[in-house]
């Protein structure tokens, strides 16, 4: 699982945009690991995140979990559940960190995004490194802030059609940039879109419609 | 998945919402609805969970009622199914995010994640997949636990297990192995030439450990080929317990 790695984003533009995972071990500290991971996504929640999620139930922004959705994640969670949090600054995801080690849970914790910023804030253990995208490239889309919104969410669920035809929309006025954000943001089941970017670049994008 | 022609008054409101643009208006019989390439669909079930036909006319088959294939296509799509061989949520394993107490990749080990057919709802055709295996096989240990490894392809030789299946079309297949250090270079090389001959996108991902100074010993590699890493990435911070230790 690969879904957090593949943002693309100047370093300016990914410095708005970082992943708080957290999850048990199978085999290793997976069993009485649900109330740990519960107590690890109220911390997350405390901070401000954009969007939470967790990858076996959905985001907040799934349809029935809008209302209060960390006590609805936190009732359907287990000791598998794999949640995350989406922040778009680095103060926010230092303050989680702090308050995960000091809650000393035991359960593994990964940060993606920019690595010279992450590593100021805690000692590295294991890195997944992000070598581009290789092969046909010649098949992506041809407007970057469309690679940039569909590869936030890494399970391909957010269609480059759909943003493309969401852009329109608001070219058109029938919708916000938020609105569309929003529509985007239902499409990640695990919860790492990250809205909040997602409107800056709709807006980008519609200017070159 | 399965469009009801019966049900569909053609409003074209699902047909942006699938990521690899297997819905399309036709026309038949004087009447016009949404029908599904059922090659190109990939069984993600979004035209079904999110777009939602206000007509209901988006009718899936539950995944335990498919055809092998498409049972196959469903799991390679979803992010929240349960495999039944591996008990993860997801289309690979935990991989480096919980290193820290698994302790799967170790000092002078590289690993390789190759995610093929992603992003933005490029796809992959097993037979691509394939390649890919083929060419890396003789120097890398597959991922036992990897969807891939455990119902496509043959670990010790790369090659497909079921010719059948060559043609399937997935969202994307995560292949995932490892490596040491001495032979990290190769098979990078190796992967850079074969991208060139695949009909997809592969995106690249390269797992190792972090030395005390805070370097990624997967720098040294990288070095020697002449390739960057991105500046983002994924980073295990060494809370999980029982912890496997820094060294
Ligand atoms: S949303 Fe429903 S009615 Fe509209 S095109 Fe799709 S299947 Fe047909
Ligand atoms: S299941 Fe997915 S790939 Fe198939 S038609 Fe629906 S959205 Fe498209």
């Amino acid at each position: 699982m690969t879904h957090t790695l593949h943002r693309q984003g100047t370093y300016e533009e990914l410095k708005e945009d970082f992943v708080v995972l957290v999850m048990s071990a199978k085999g290793f500290n997976d069993p009485g690991a649900a109330p740990k991971l519960g107590e690890a996504l109220k911390i997350i929640s405390k901070y401000g995140p954009v969007n939470i999620g967790d990858m076996t139930q959905g985001s907040m922004y799934r349809a029935g979990f809008r209302i209060k959705p960390v006590e609805r994640l936190l009732k359907g969670g287990h000791d598998r559940s794999i949640y995350h949090g989406v922040f778009t600054d680095l103060e926010a995801v230092k303050k989680v960190v702090d308050e995960l080690k000091a809650a000393d849970l035991g359960m593994s914790v990964v940060i993606s995004g920019l690595y010279d910023e992450v590593k100021n804030i805690i000692r590295p253990h294991t890195v997944n490194l992000f070598l581009g995208i290789w092969g046909k490239t010649e098949l992506l889309p041809k407007h970057e802030e469309v690679l940039k919104i569909c590869t936030m969410c890494g399970h391909q669920f957010v269609s480059r059609n759909l943003v493309m035809k969401l852009a329109q929309d608001v070219k058109r006025g029938r919708i916000s940039p938020e609105e569309a954000a929003e529509v985007m943001a239902s499409c990640c089941s695990c919860g790492i879109f990250n809205p909040v970017r997602a409107v800056k670049l709709v807006k980008q994008l519609v200017q070159k419609l | 998945m399965y469009i009801n022609p019966d049900r569909c008054v053609a409003c074209t409101h699902c047909v942006p919402y699938c990521p690899t643009g297997a819905i399309q208006i036709v026309s038949e019989g004087g009447r016009n609805y949404a029908k599904v390439d059922d090659d190109r669909c990939v069984e993600c079930w979004i035209c079904y969970r999110v777009a939602r036909c206000p007509k209901d006319a988006i009718e899936p088959t539950p995944p335990e009622k498919m055809p092998f294939v498409r049972r196959l296509k469903f799991f390679f799509a979803s992010a929240t199914a349960v495999w039944p061989e591996t008990g993860m949520a997801g289309r690979g394993t935990e991989e480096m995010k919980t290193n820290d107490v698994t302790g799967r990749f170790r000092f002078g080990e590289i690993g390789f994640a190759l995610d093929m057919g992603r992003p933005t709802g490029v796809g992959v055709r097993v037979s691509d997949v394939e390649k890919v295996c083929k060419a890396i096989a003789p120097y890398v240990t597959f991922e036992i636990e990897n969807p891939v490894t455990k119902l496509l392809i043959d670990p010790k030789t790369g090659e497909v297990r079921n010719p059948e299946l060559r043609n399937v079309y997935l969202l994307s297949a995560v292949v995932e192995a490892k490596t040491s250090k001495e032979l990290a270079p190769k098979v990078l090389e190796i992967v850079r030439d074969v991208s060139k001959e695949v009909n997809t996108v592969i995106s690249v991902g390269l797992v190792s450990r972090v030395k005390p100074d805070g370097e990624p010993e997967a720098y040294e590699v990288l070095r020697q080929v002449g390739i960057e890493a991105k500046p983002n990435m994924k980073v295990n911070i060494g809370l999980g317990k029982p912890f496997v230790g820094w060294e």
